[in-house]
């Protein structure tokens, strides 16, 4: 009794879109705010009901990206094709114009650990993350994209840094790469390094979403600070002045405002939203006029 | 160096346990780092399991459910990369557990709430279960529908919870009765209704595959005082989970 229609497919566009949660499913289906488009945890419409219904009809009005959490592509225990196969599902309802998971791991010995948990960046690692890419590509048949991931910890055994790391899986697997820029920031400020340094390595890779958000500061017992990105307040001013850099390496790209805690009213998040975009932009009128000069 | 696996099985077990010690080593970090991923895991969990238990949440407190819900995660970590899937052992695990034996109805709430998140996850658009003619009108249930029998009085219980009414929840009796209770999912959520013996009798023998004739006999076995139409007229046919149409 499938009498769905079938859903035209909507690319994701390079401006500013903002990702969804359920305090707002009934906000944006009955308002149909200005927003270019919206992106949403994949796993959180896995199980149906009335999540997924919102979903349903959001996207008749919407594109829509899937970013999912729970894919493990660093993981080393059996591939969950169960899950996959879920992912796989959602998909071909939802069409969406990208999909999206972490470099990163969560599951071991089949316990589902719920935390994107880092990976020591070594030759050993890259071929694990490549595997999994390419079985996860293949299922979908189509290709996804792999976000950097926030670091409190750097393994002694990484002997790659990190954005060469996700070249190098693009390079081996023609996975794009989902750049979140808060992320660099935190992880550069919890591990002591230059978060600029993060970008050369990309520079010409493939680059198709940006994703910002809030981040806490907290102290620990040793008194050292810790950012933590709880995805919880509005874009810090230092990530802000981050993404300008990031869009004058990789150029106008669809960027994301995330919020997950204390998710404030859909007005907030529009508001932040805007900022992106004006940033967006005044990239395009900068790049109009280098081609100009050139 | 060790291989990633021995990596991810030291994680894995230190932010399971709480002891990172070992695990920082290997990597190389402080404990207290890898602590902060054992915090993100533990709230993670814990919000999932009060997404789904919000009654319970509510009977026992936030701060000794959240000790509860740990003993949970301990004793049954999630299998599956779904967290709206996790929990479905809560009702059992809270019936052996020492520190809310003074509930012993909170075991009952808990089932009631994940056959209610259930139904809330159900597809609306499924396929009708059971169909039958009762004398020229069709009966089909709603594809979301389950019954349960809880042992307390948990739907009353369930309900003061959530609406958060002290009065109200100190005047149930809490005498243990046997109460067969229907889930069904509605636009929103889920809604749950109460019902008689006869009546649950009588859903009980659909949801098995049974008749019409079948229904009604035990609905009348389970209810011998009863008027057995008289009940399904009553609890039934007028329910939310019910659809009625013309035979012919």
């Amino acid at each position: 009794m499938d009498s769905r229609p079938t859903l035209a497919p909507a690319p994701i566009p390079a401006s500013a879109g903002i990702g969804l949660r359920f305090p707002h499913h009934r906000h944006v289906a009955e308002t149909r705010p200005a927003t270019a488009w919206f992106e949403v945890h994949a796993e959180n419409y896995m199980a149906g009901g009335a999540p997924l219904d919102y979903l349903e009809t959001i996207r008749r009005d919407y594109p829509v990206s899937l970013h999912a959490v729970g894919l493990s592509l660093g993981g080393t225990d059996p591939f969950d094709m169960d899950h996959l196969a879920r992912l796989k599902a959602l998909a071909e309802r939802i069409e969406p114009g990208l999909i999206s998971d972490h470099l990163s791991w969560s599951a071991v010995d089949g316990v589902y650990l719920a935390d994107l948990l880092p990976l020591p960046y070594t030759e050993e690692a890259l071929a694990v993350v490549a595997d999994n890419i390419d079985r996860v590509q293949t299922a979908l048949d189509r290709t996804i994209l792999v976000e950097n991931p926030s670091t409190y910890l750097a393994f002694a055994a990484s002997v790659i840094g990190e954005s060469e790391f996700l070249a190098e899986l693009a390079r081996r697997t023609g996975c794009g790469i989902l750049c979140d820029v808060n992320n660099i920031y935190v992880s550069a400020r919890n591990l002591g390094t230059d978060p600029h340094d993060w970008f050369p390595a990309l520079a010409g890779a493939p680059v198709a979403e940006i994703h910002l958000a809030g981040h806490a500061v907290r102290q620990l017992d040793d008194g050292q600070e810790i950012r933590i990105d709880d995805h919880g307040s509005t874009v810090d001013p230092a990530v802000w002045a981050l993404y300008a850099h990031a869009l004058g390496i990789f150029g106008p790209v669809p960027t994301l405002i995330e919020w997950d805690t204390s998710i404030p009213d859909f007005a907030v998040l529009e508001d932040e939203a805007a900022q992106a975009q004006s940033m967006l932009d005044c990239q395009r009128v900068t790049e109009a006029g280098s081609a100009r000069a050139a | 160096m060790p291989a990633l696996r021995d990596y991810q099985r030291a994680f894995g077990a230190a932010l399971l346990s709480g002891d990172t010690a070992i695990a920082a080593a290997m990597i190389g970090a402080s404990p207290e780092r890898l602590s902060i991923h054992r915090n993100t895991m533990l709230t993670a969990l814990a919000n999932a399991l009060a997404l789904t238990y919000p009654a319970v949440e509510a009977l026992v407190g936030p701060e000794f459910f959240a000790q509860t819900a740990r003993a949970f995660i301990q004793a049954e970590p999630p299998r599956a990369a779904l967290l709206s899937l996790y929990g479905g052992g809560f009702a059992d695990f809270l019936a052996g557990y020492a520190p809310v034996g003074a509930l012993p109805y909170l075991s009952d709430v808990a089932r009631l709430e994940w056959a209610v998140d259930r139904a809330a996850h159900a597809a609306n658009d499924g396929s009708p279960l059971a169909d039958i003619d009762l004398g020229g009108t069709r009966l089909t249930l709603v594809p979301s529908l389950s019954l349960i029998e809880t042992r307390y009085p948990a739907e009353p219980i369930w309900r003061a919870a959530l609406g958060a009414d002290g009065d109200a929840l100190s005047r149930i009796d809490t005498t243990p009765i046997t109460a067969p209770l229907a889930i069904w999912r509605t636009d929103d959520g889920a809604s749950v209704s109460a019902l008689g013996a006869a009546a649950g009798a009588f859903l009980t023998e659909l949801l098995a595959g049974g008749d019409a004739e079948a229904a009604i006999n035990a609905a009348a076995s389970a209810d011998p005082e009863g008027d057995p139409i008289a009940a399904i007229t009553r609890e039934v046919l007028p329910a939310g989970f019910v659809r009625l149409s013309s035979s012919n």
